[in-house]
C-alpha cells in the first residue's frame, strides 16, 4: 500500500517530513494563488475596469453559486468555498497548465483526506454552533437511540468519502493516462487529457465544493 | 519465491481485479440518474440549474461504492506488492 500510494520522488527531507512531488506542486499552486491574489486585487477603483471586471465577475459567480446551494443568508461561506474551488481547480488541472511537469497534488490521499478533515470540522463545528452542544449530541440519537452507531459511522464516513472520492478520481485519471501513454504515445492521449484533466478536474472541483456546502447547510438546518 | 507468498500475491492481484467489478453498479446508477435528469430538464427547462445540482450530487453519492471498491483494489495491489517485495 505504501508503494502504490506514495510512489513519488522525495526531493529532500525537512526533519520528519518528506518533501515529495505533492508538496512541491502544492507550493507552486499556493504561490500562484498568493501572487495572483495580490496582483489582481491591487488598486481597485470605484469604477471597475480591465482586470477588476474579471475578478468581480469571478467573485460574484461564486457568491451567487454559494447562495444558490446554501441559501442566501449563508453567503458568508463564499470566501472559504471560493478559495477551496480555486485551489481544487488549480490542483486538479495541474497537468494542463504546468505541461505535465507537476503531479496533481490531489492525486495524493494525504492531501484529499486533509481537505476532508477541514470539511469534517466545519460541518461539526457549525452543527454545534447552530444547535448547541446538547442539540448536537441529541442529533446522534435521533430518531431513536438504537441508531447511534449508524449516525456516528455516517458522520465519520463523510470526510473519508469526500477525500477518497477526489483522490480516486484524480489518481485513476493519472493511472489511466499513464497506461495510455505507454500504449499509444502520439495523438491518442489528447482527448484523454481533455477528459481526465479538464472535464474530470472541473467536475470533481464542483462535486467536492457542492458536497461540502450541502453538508454544512444540512448541519446548520 | 516460496509457494505461499506467490499464492498470496496472485490472489491479491486477482482480487483487485475482481473488486473493480463493483464499477458496474455506480455506472448503471449514474447513467440512470443522468437519464432521469434529461427527462426532468425536458419537462421543466426553467429548473435546469436545480436539476443539474441535484443530479450531480446524487451521482457523486452513488459513486461512493465504486470509490470504495477502488480503495479495496489499491489495498490488494499494495498487499501483493508488499508480499513480492
Amino acid at each position: 500500500m505504501d508503494d502504490i500510494l506514495r510512489a513519488q520522488t522525495v526531493f529532500f527531507r525537512l526533519g520528519p517530513f518528506e518533501v515529495n512531488e505533492t508538496i512541491v506542486a502544492l507550493w507552486v499552486v499556493s504561490a500562484i494563488m498568493i501572487v495572483a491574489g495580490i496582483l489582481l486585487t491591487r488598486n481597485f477603483s470605484w469604477l471597475p475596469r480591465g482586470k477588476q471586471n474579471a475578478v468581480e465577475m469571478l467573485v460574484e459567480t461564486i457568491d451567487s453559486f454559494v447562495g444558490f446551494v446554501m441559501g442566501n443568508e449563508r453567503r458568508f461561506f463564499t470566501p472559504f468555498i471560493g478559495t477551496l474551488m480555486i485551489l481544487l481547480f488549480l490542483c486538479n488541472t495541474v497537468g494542463v497548465w504546468s505541461f505535465g511537469l507537476l503531479r496533481p497534488p490531489t492525486a495524493d490521499i494525504n492531501m484529499t483526506l486533509g481537505l476532508g478533515l477541514i470539511s469534517f470540522f466545519l460541518i461539526n463545528g457549525y452543527n454545534i454552533k447552530s444547535h448547541g452542544l446538547v442539540g448536537y449530541l441529541k442529533g446522534f440519537v435521533s430518531p431513536f437511540f438504537l441508531l447511534l452507531p449508524i449516525n456516528v459511522f455516517g458522520e465519520l464516513a463523510k470526510p473519508v468519502s469526500l477525500g477518497v472520492r477526489l483522490f480516486g478520481n484524480i489518481f485513476s485519471g493519472l493511472v489511466i493516462g499513464g497506461l495510455i501513454y505507454s500504449a499509444f504515445p502520439f495523438l491518442i492521449p489528447v482527448p484523454i487529457h481533455v477528459y481526465f484533466d479538464l472535464f474530470s478536474g472541473v467536475l470533481q472541483t464542483a462535486v467536492f465544493s457542492i458536497l461540502t456546502m450541502v453538508f454544512i447547510a444540512m448541519a446548520m438546518d | 519465491m516460496e509457494w505461499n507468498s506467490f499464492a498470496v500475491a496472485a490472489f491479491g492481484l486477482l482480487g483487485a481485479g475482481i473488486a473493480m467489478i463493483a464499477g458496474i453498479g455506480p455506472a448503471i446508477g449514474q447513467g440512470y440518474a443522468a437519464g432521469k435528469g434529461v427527462e426532468a430538464v425536458g419537462r421543466q427547462p426553467e429548473a435546469q440549474g436545480k436539476i443539474m445540482l441535484t443530479m450531480v450530487l446524487g451521482q457523486a453519492i452513488a459513486e461512493t461504492t465504486g470509490i470504495y471498491s477502488l480503495v479495496i483494489a489499491f489495498l490488494l495491489v499494495g498487499l501483493a506488492r508488499a508480499v513480492i517485495g
